[in-house]
């Protein structure tokens, strides 16, 4: 599903991020991407969205090797896998609905189908009551539930989330992982990148960590640092 | 974007917080497009006024031929026919001194009054000969050798003068519709770059979602042109009263200018007013699209 083969990435001003990582994630598992501050897990993220390029290795989603797309392909790569950002990234002049409605209007989707897919998103992710409120109007968990109905819209087979708790308080950041928890349930991949230790130990995943731009521990169902 | 025309709805949505965000800007933006459009459409109109005026008056080429004054009314009339046989005259016919007097009452309206300080009419009898422009100076040569002819003028010069001026009219509207299609381009794609700007998260977000470019472009575009068309109407609209009240004072004083009709020099002016501040739109705002390519 998401396979990273010897890739590194070096930035233009010679700072060393990422150095011959290699990395398999199955169709439908649920991988916890951890690490100090500034190993690259966001790194890794905008490798997979192509917000940024690697400078070796080649990286494969759904058995393509994105690394060859073109820049009109892109569009057509991101639409196939859901993200939700640490600060939301809601639009805050449309409403709730609106913000959902819009991630099915930019992929050109009919009208009829819009209707009928956001309601659905919406009681998965228990908003169906605040669909006409704006941003600004609900809690940051709300927000980040918004912003995970938003991603899961066009039923994508894989989820990234770049620290989707990291704004949220305990309570909050549960309601988040549960529905994670279902979304994974469902068959889709994701893959989640955190600072979070309380949650990627209880949750008892699989665990990559990052270190000094390499994969310093791989486990199956791990935790946030080293006991297993 | 095979759906792209279903969600209409959605990019009026869009064009309507573009223009909602940023309401100061845009409205300056309208006039100042409003402003420069109506110079636009003025020097254009302009133009085809004075094309219009030189064309009539080029064929109203004529000489005033003044004849020896000891001519007795027989030899005048023989002289009249004897002109309107050379080849290239279109007519001769003889202008008596009191008629030559009425007419420069005519001409010179509420200051016909200096005429008064004359005591005899200053004014002598002539014959007036229409003539083609391109046979000027053979008919001069005949005239010259002709018995009786005292003195020729022609208003030759006073057309060569008009038409200097039409050129140097023209040259100048070339100058004015390069510089308003530049100003154009340049207000309209700066104020793109900014609505931009103040979208970049927004874009980004979109750019994430997976929105193709033209998506994200579209209702920048459809601002832009709306911008532009608005500020078209205006102008021609503008254009259009300004040339009313311009004929109307030169009807009074300057009855003997052959102008076009108003009506159609408004239409025209309109009809080409509306697709080129569209065109200029559209250009401005993919000027400013492209120039901001990085957010
Ligand atoms: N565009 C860039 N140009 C240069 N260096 C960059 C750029 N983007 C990121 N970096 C560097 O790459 C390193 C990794 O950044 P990254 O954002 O991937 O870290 P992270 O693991 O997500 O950290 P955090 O947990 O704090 O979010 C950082 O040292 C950062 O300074
Ligand atoms: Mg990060």
């Amino acid at each position: 599903m998401i396979e990273f083969v010897n890739v590194g990435k070096t930035f233009p001003d010679g700072q060393q991020v990422l150095n011959n990582i290699n990395l398999y994630i199955e169709r439908g598992e649920f991988v916890f991407l951890v690490g100090s501050s500034g190993a690259g897990k966001s790194t890794m993220i905008k490798l997979i969205l192509k917000e940024t390029e690697p400078s070796a290795g080649k990286i494969i989603i759904d058995n393509k090797d994105i690394t060859k797309y073109r820049r009109r392909d892109i569009p057509y790569l991101r639409r196939s896998i859901g993200v939700v950002f640490q600060d939301f990234r809601l639009l805050h002049e449309k409403t709730v609905y609106e913000n959902i409605a819009f991630a099915m209007e930019v992929i050109e989707a009919p009208p009829k189908e819009i209707r009928r897919q956001v309601p659905m998103v919406l009681s998965m992710v228990g908003l169906s009551k605040k669909a006409s409120l704006y941003p600004q109007q609900l809690s940051g968990g709300e927000q980040q539930r918004v912003s995970l109905a938003r991603a899961m819209v066009n039923g994508p087979s894989i989820l990234i989330a770049d620290e989707p708790t990291g704004n949220l308080d305990p309570d909050m950041s549960w309601d988040i992982m549960k529905i994670l928890t279902e979304i994974n349930q469902r068959g889709t991949t994701i893959l989640m990148a955190t600072h979070d230790s309380e949650i990627v130990n209880k949750m008892k995943k699989r665990v990559v960590a990052i270190e000094n731009g390499t994969i310093s521990r791989d486990e199956k169902r791990g935790g946030y640092c080293c006991e297993t | 974007m095979k759906h792209i025309f279903c969600n209409t709805g959605y990019f009026f949505r869009e064009v309507r917080t573009l223009f909602r965000m940023n309401w100061v800007s845009n409205i300056l933006t309208l006039i100042s497009t409003g402003l420069i459009f109506f110079l636009l459409a003025m020097v254009i109109s302009g133009w085809w006024i004075s094309d219009s005026v030189m064309e009539s008056v080029r064929g109203e080429a004529e000489m005033s031929v003044y004849y020896d004054e000891r001519l007795e009314d027989d030899g005048v009339m023989q002289l009249v026919e004897r002109i309107k046989e050379i080849e290239g005259v279109q007519g001769a016919h003889v202008i008596s001194a009191d008629e030559a007097y009425d007419r420069m009452v005519d001409i010179l309206g509420k200051d016909a009054r200096v005429l008064e300080y004359f005591d005899d009419n200053p004014f002598g009898a002539f014959v007036e000969v229409r003539i083609s422009l391109d046979k000027v100076q053979p008919i001069m040569e005949v005239l010259r050798r002709t018995e009786g002819v005292a003195d020729i003028r022609d208003n030759r010069e006073v057309l060569e003068r008009l038409h200097q001026i039409a050129e140097i009219l023209s040259v100048l509207g070339y100058l004015i519709i390069a510089a308003v299609g530049i100003s154009t381009l340049v207000i309209l794609s700066h104020i793109i770059r900014q609505g931009i700007y103040h979208n970049r998260e927004q874009i980004h977000t979109l750019r994430l979602l997976g929105a193709p470019e033209a998506f994200i472009a579209f209702p920048f575009l459809m601002a832009g042109l709306l911008l532009t068309l608005l500020g078209g109407g205006v102008a021609a609209a503008l254009a259009a009263y300004t040339l009313k009240f311009i004929y109307g004072q030169m009807a009074g004083p300057l009855p003997f200018i052959p102008l076009p009709p108003i009506g159609a020099v408004i239409q025209s002016m309109a009809t080409l007013m509306l697709p080129l501040s569209a065109a200029l739109g559209i250009a401005g705002s993919l000027f400013g699209l492209m120039s901001e390519r990085r957010f």
